[in-house]
Order: C-alpha cells, then sequence, then structure tokens
C-alpha cells in the first residue's frame, strides 16, 4: 500500500445552507487507508456536499469532524490538506501544456526542477499521455484530459484522492473503458479514493466499497454483492436494480409468514414456468425484452403485479398463463418499510 | 484562389451601401483632415501647392506633448491594470447589495461630465502645488476615468464558472492565494484583460476633458495641443496637429490590438 495513503473518518459531518436547505445531514463513515469507496446517489442527494466538505471546498456545520489519520482536518484551509482531486469538467489549466499542469502541484510546494520533471514523466507514463507532454490541454479529447488531470492530482503523493463524477462528461464507450483504467490506475497507486457518481455500474466497477446516498444520508455502506443481495433500505434496493414488493397476502398465499407487512424479491430470482406449473399462477401482461433477458409483468390471479426476468430465448408471449415460484433464500426484508 | 473570394458569402447589395456610406461618413472628415495639414493655404485648396512646413512648425511647437501623451497612457495603463485587476476580482467574488453598489460607483466617472471630475480633483489636491503642476496630476485623472472600464471588463471573466474550477483545482494542488491569483487566474482572463487594456490605453490618449481642466502650459498633452492649436493658429497648423496625431495612435493602437488578438487567438483555440 502506499505509505502516504491516509485512513479517513467522517464524523457527524452535516451541510446546512443559510436558507436552512440541508444538503447533507449528520454523517458518519470510516475509511480505511488505500481503500476506494464511491459515494453513490441521485442528484441531490449530498454526495458533491460530503466529497466537497472533505477537500475543504466547502465548510460544513460546526460539530463537523473530519479525520485524516487522527488529524482532524475541518478548520485546515483545502491547499494546506494534502489532498488530490479530480473534477467532472477536468478543471486544466488552460494556460500551461500537460506537463506544466502535472506539475503545478509540485511547483506550488517548491520541488526542484529535476524532482519534479521526474515525477511529471513517471505519471504521464502511468496514464499513458508521454508523447503529450508538451501539448497545450485544448488539443485533447475528454479521456486524456481526464487522465491528464489524474496525473496532476496524483504527482504530489496526496493522502487522499478525490473524484466529483470523474467520468460523467465522456461518452459512454470511452466512458467505459476510462472506468476500467482508472479502476486498475486507483489500486496500482495504492491511494485512498473517495469517489462521487450517480451510476451505480461505474461505482461497482471501480470503488471496493459503496456508500448509497438519498436526501442527504447514507443509507448503507457496504461491497456491491451486498448492497444488491441485501439491501437495508428500499431506496438502496431500488437504485441498484429493480424489486418486487410482495404483500401479506401473496405472502400467506405462498405460505411465508412474517412480522413485515411486505418482502422483497428481485425480478431475476422470481421463477417463472411456461407450463403453468408453480406456487401460483398468472397471466402476463407485457413483455419487456431486453437483449440478455426479457422481462415479464405478470398479474397474479386476483392479485398484484410481479416483475420476473425469464431468458432471451424462452417462448413467451402477453395473455399466457405462467407459473411463479419463489425461492425462499432470495426473499428479504427492508429497515425501513415495516 | 484565395479566402473569401467566394460568392456564395457575399453580403447583400443592401448591407454593402449602407457600410460603404458609413465609411464614407466616418472617414471624409479625416482625409479632409489630413489634406489640410499639407496644403500651403487651405481656403485656396491645392492649387496653393503642398508643404510639410505646417507640419515642422506642430513638431517644433507642440512635439513635447506627443511625448507626454504616450507616457502617460503606458502610466495610465500600468496603474489600471495594478487596481483594476484585483479590484475585479473582489468585486467578482463578493455577490452582496454593496459590492454592486460599490460597483455602480465605480463607474461615475464615466457618467458625471470630465469637467466636474476635474473640478473635484483640483479641489481634493489643488493646494499640493508641486502635485498639481505635474503630468502625475493628469494621470490620476486618466486612471480614474479609465479604471471602471477595465474593472468592468475583467468582472464577468472573473465571475466565470469555469474559472472557479480552475481555482479549486489550484487549491487541492496546494497553492496558496498569491500562487493561485499570478499564476492561474490573472493568465486565464488574459484576453479579457487585454481587451480592457486596449480601451484604457485609447481614452487615455485621447481623453481631452479632464484633461484640458487639469493640464498646465506646461503639461499639455496631445489632445489639449490639438484643441490649443485650433483655437490659436491658422486652420492647417491645426490640421497638420490631426496628422501627427493619426500617425502616431493608429500604428500603436494597431500595435496594441494585435497584441491582443494573438492572445486571444492562443487562449481560445480548439477550446
Amino acid at each position: 500500500m502506499n505509505p502516504d495513503a491516509t485512513s479517513i473518518s467522517i464524523r457527524n459531518v452535516a451541510k446546512t445552507y443559510d436558507d436552512g436547505t440541508a444538503a447533507l445531514k449528520a454523517t458518519d463513515i470510516d475509511i480505511k487507508a488505500g481503500e476506494i469507496v464511491a459515494l453513490l446517489g441521485p442528484s441531490g442527494c449530498g454526495k458533491t456536499t460530503l466529497l466537497r466538505s472533505i477537500a475543504g471546498l466547502e465548510t460544513p456545520d460546526v460539530g463537523s469532524e473530519i479525520l485524516f489519520g487522527n488529524e482532524n482536518v475541518v478548520d485546515v484551509p483545502s491547499e494546506k490538506r494534502h489532498i488530490g482531486m479530480v473534477f467532472q469538467h477536468y478543471a486544466l489549466f488552460p494556460t500551461m501544456n500537460v506537463a506544466a499542469n502535472v506539475a503545478y502541484g509540485l511547483k506550488v510546494r517548491g520541488v526542484a526542477a529535476a524532482d519534479r520533471n521526474a515525477r511529471v514523466d513517471e505519471l504521464l507514463e502511468k496514464v499513458r499521455l508521454t508523447a503529450f507532454a508538451n501539448k497545450r490541454v485544448q488539443e485533447l479529447s475528454g479521456g486524456q484530459r481526464q487522465r491528464v488531470a489524474l496525473a496532476r492530482a496524483i504527482a504530489p503523493r496526496p493522502r487522499v484522492l478525490l473524484l466529483d463524477e470523474p467520468l460523467t462528461a465522456l461518452d459512454a464507450k470511452l466512458k467505459e473503458s476510462l472506468r476500467d483504467e482508472l479502476a486498475e490506475l486507483l489500486r496500482q497507486f495504492g491511494i485512498t479514493a473517495i469517489h462521487v457518481t450517480h451510476d451505480q455500474q461505474e461505482a461497482m466497477a471501480i470503488a471496493d466499497r459503496l456508500a448509497v446516498m438519498n436526501r442527504g444520508v447514507i443509507e448503507q455502506v457496504a461491497d456491491a454483492r451486498t448492497l444488491y443481495e441485501k439491501p437495508a433500505t428500499a431506496f438502496v434496493a431500488e437504485f441498484l436494480g429493480h424489486i418486487n414488493a410482495l404483500d401479506c397476502d401473496t405472502l400467506k398465499r405462498i405460505g411465508v409468514e412474517s412480522a413485515a407487512d411486505s418482502l422483497y424479491m428481485r425480478p431475476e430470482h422470481v421463477r417463472v414456468d411456461v407450463q403453468d406449473r408453480g406456487e401460483l399462477t398468472g397471466q402476463v401482461t407485457r413483455i419487456i425484452y431486453q437483449g440478455d433477458r426479457q422481462r415479464a409483468l405478470i398479474a397474479i390471479d386476483g392479485a398484484q403485479l410481479i416483475k420476473a426476468d425469464v431468458t432471451a430465448a424462452e417462448t413467451i408471449r402477453v395473455d399466457q398463463r405462467v407459473g411463479l415460484s419463489f425461492p425462499r433464500e432470495r426473499l428479504f426484508a427492508l429497515s425501513d418499510k415495516k | 484562389m484565395s479566402r473569401g473570394q467566394g460568392n456564395a458569402r457575399r453580403a447583400p447589395v443592401a448591407l454593402r451601401l449602407c457600410v460603404a456610406a458609413t465609411l464614407f461618413f466616418v472617414i471624409t472628415p479625416i482625409i479632409l483632415s489630413i489634406l489640410a495639414g499639407f496644403v500651403v493655404n487651405y481656403p485656396t485648396g491645392l492649387k496653393s501647392g503642398l508643404t510639410t512646413r505646417w507640419i515642422q512648425e506642430v513638431w517644433a511647437v507642440y512635439g513635447d506633448t506627443l511625448a507626454r501623451s504616450i507616457v502617460l497612457a503606458f502610466a495610465c495603463l500600468v496603474i489600471a491594470i495594478l487596481i483594476g485587476t484585483p479590484c475585479a476580482y473582489a468585486l467578482s467574488q463578493i455577490r452582496s447589495r454593496w459590492a454592486r453598489a460599490l460597483e455602480e460607483l465605480l463607474m461615475m466617472p464615466v457618467a458625471v461630465p470630465g469637467l466636474a471630475t476635474a473640478l473635484a480633483l483640483i479641489l481634493m489636491y489643488g493646494h499640493f502645488k508641486g502635485f498639481r503642476s505635474s503630468t502625475a496630476f493628469i494621470l490620476v485623472g486618466h486612471v480614474l476615468f479609465t479604471l471602471p472600464f477595465l474593472v468592468r471588463t475583467l468582472i464577468p471573466a472573473f465571475a466565470n464558472a469555469e474559472l472557479r474550477a480552475l481555482d479549486e483545482a489550484a487549491r487541492t494542488l496546494g497553492a496558496n492565494f498569491a500562487q493561485r491569483f499570478l499564476g492561474v487566474l490573472v493568465p486565464a482572463v488574459l484576453p479579457a484583460l487585454a481587451a480592457g487594456a486596449l480601451m484604457v490605453f485609447t481614452l487615455s490618449i485621447g481623453e481631452f476633458n479632464l484633461t484640458w481642466m487639469l493640464h498646465t502650459p506646461l503639461t499639455r498633452t496631445l489632445p489639449v495641443g490639438l484643441a490649443d492649436s485650433y483655437a490659436s493658429m491658422r486652420l492647417e497648423i491645426g490640421s497638420a496637429y490631426t496628422v501627427i496625431f493619426i500617425a502616431v495612435v493608429v500604428p500603436t493602437l494597431w500595435a496594441l490590438q494585435a497584441g491582443a488578438d494573438a492572445l486571444q487567438r492562443y487562449f481560445t483555440k480548439n477550446r
């Protein structure tokens, strides 16, 4: 692991604007040194506010604590926090060439020219931009610019790397390739990284753990598999894919006893039998072809509508009668839905 | 075939006529004035013959005003940039009512007649005799008058959201305010600064209202000298003065404009 990497503890960090709007409610999260954590959520969920508070670009409410290792940096100005940050729209210095951009953080800290140049060369090689060292940043493509921005942020060996929607400005194809490259580079650097995004694929590809945020609150922090399979809240369950809520009537009919009013199951876990055999039967009301599979909307006789996935090869049509089964191990409860 | 000869991009006839008429309207008096500076006797016209006598006389009597005006314009430019740039940055960052009021106040010297501004300056500094009779006194007036133009040009450039992101990027990289201001922010607004500077220089070199009140016989500037010559000498002398004014100012402005354009191109290329 990178010796510069620091652990980060967020304690009671909140941000309330002058007009009383709470962009971020009292939040706690611990990030291990060298760990990559994604702050994931829809726009306005407070993820960027939290990131900018960690960066020192936003002043959180009184009582907030942001610990880098054991040091509370909440009153330390951004320029003294020794962080690296990558911005959505790159924010490269237009008056400097690629090498000068990467060197900037070293230069303002008074690193000698020889050491500076060596570090710049090393990083440009890492991001495969050695040939572009003397190019003006305006001559680069979006993906190249973001790689320069990454090299620039990493060059001064920051304690933590903060990424604010780093891939959002890129087109879909490029986004995917840069996403994988970014995931690889961050692991090579072994740096503590906090990555803000609204794209769950991106978060899953890059981060070790994901903190799903909604309305200024972290709803759940876990690895991608746990979030998907054992979501703690309805919001998390719905933000990462789709869910069926089985109401108490349906539960009774399949013989499941539950203290909760509803239990939940993902569409791909509902078993569909085209021979009309199963715990319950129903009628297909709609089929959505999705390339790798088909999603069927099935009305259970006299009861609710269920979303269920079948393979793309399966012959299934609207109005067909089908059987449905609900594997018990795939049923889960949600804490915020009683 | 060279660029611009294609018929496709030709302007409509009416527009071209309109441009031609405007050019004629603007340029003819200047041409007449230049001509008057070279004829022996203006009322007689070209028949009286051509001469450089008037030019030489102007040079002998008013030569010093030329140098003073150019030095004054450059000094005004430097001071306006040194004061105006930080001032514009501050105003662009503070979005309070007071900052807006201050910005309006800054525009006062443009709206208030130059004579009134000059009077105020004389009331304030008139009793510092050495200062009152020096070119520096005129310089103060020029800075006061031209500063708003520079500040007004720079405020939107500094308020740009992209620039804010650059400032934040520099902060996260460890740059203190001075490093960010001089190394990132000012270079990023250079095109606007160049445009504002050009305006300051142009306004200063042609400024008459204020200067006329502030000058002494020993601190005449080019426009004041021009007024003197028109008022007190032959028409040909005044016209010859115009010739010199144009011969000096136009190339200087062209050079400054070319510099500003080059900056603009450099910073906007491939954006």
